[in-house]
């Protein structure tokens, strides 16, 4: 998937949304592969995903999930906590489980663990998004 | 002081993710101004087509919060036999509380102001603000990098210019 906004790379390979409750379940996948923009250059001759580019992923699935609203595409406002517990690289796949709620006075908020296909841990984070034009912003 | 030249030997990345231009002050191993010039030729942008909103150019998120970590650890390094990179590899470890207030975009240059709060065993930890000219676009509560021995990860010699 090729976002159409800004973006460092094609962070999200597949991307499935439901409905939970008030909020969505996102699950997203990325194979991390060396020819991706970035990725010659972290690190030259050796070459991990960028720990951002994890945040990138989620970023990019819950946009996917979100999509157009007041004033625009949702957009990420926040990263309230982000805590990596390993490294990626090429040949690995990441998927993600993304819950997002709305919050009170607008806006969601972005709960996501990120793990290997082995289920091994990469990361957990929590995020805020909202509309450019909408309450909060 | 720091040029460019000297953050490519500061710093492990290669051009394309080396996200500091110039370190504009510096009190070693306490704080600094860093800046970094955003433009439209970078790949960030080299996938949009014509006539997409402005919006859609806003500097993308994950590359500001790097760019500002990158930054925090020329901080680290400048300090009194605080680091040393040789033979080790640096990660991002964590974040917190990092908020965004505006936007950035092609044209503009981020300023990062920050302050190394403290390092415990091989962890650094960082704190400050993103400004655009004179309006402030990011608070960074924490963020925080560690160093580990390279052995730890497989070398990917293959992976080079792939």
């Amino acid at each position: 998937m090729t976002p159409l906004y800004a973006a460092p790379l094609p962070a999200v390979d597949q991307v499935q949304v439901r409905r939970a409750g008030p909020g969505l379940v996102v699950t997203a996948t990325k194979d991390i592969v060396t020819g991706d923009p970035y990725l010659a250059a972290h690190f030259p001759g050796r070459t991990v995903y960028p720990g951002v580019f994890v945040l990138e992923t989620v970023r990019q699935a819950a946009i996917a999930a979100l999509g157009e609203g007041p004033g625009g595409l949702a957009e990420l406002s926040a990263v309230c906590s982000l805590r990596f517990a390993g490294a990626m690289h090429p040949g690995e796949r990441l998927c993600a489980e993304v819950t997002i709620t709305p919050v009170a006075g607008g806006g969601f908020r972005a709960a996501a663990r990120c793990r290997r296909a082995d289920g091994s841990d990469v990361a957990r984070m929590t995020l805020e998004f909202r509309y450019p034009g909408g309450a909060g912003a | 002081m720091r040029e460019y030249g000297e953050l490519r030997s500061i710093l492990p990345h290669g051009p394309q993710m080396l996200l500091v231009d110039r370190v504009e002050w510096l009190a070693p191993g306490r704080a600094l101004r860093a800046v970094k010039a955003i433009t439209g030729s970078e790949p960030c942008y080299q996938h949009l087509p014509p006539g997409l909103p402005r919006e859609r150019y806003a500097y993308p998120a994950s590359l500001m919060l790097e760019s500002f970590g990158q930054a925090a650890v020329v901080l680290w390094a400048s300090g009194p036999g605080e680091l040393s990179l040789d033979g080790r590899l640096l990660m991002f470890a964590a974040a917190r509380d990092f908020r965004l207030e505006g936007r950035a975009f092609p044209g503009d240059v981020l300023r990062h102001e920050i302050e190394f709060e403290r390092s415990i065993a091989d962890s650094g930890f960082a704190a400050g603000r993103i400004w655009v000219g004179d309006q402030r676009i990011a608070t960074v509560g924490s963020v925080i990098a560690v160093v580990r021995p390279a052995s730890l990860l497989p070398a990917r010699a293959t992976a080079r210019g792939s």
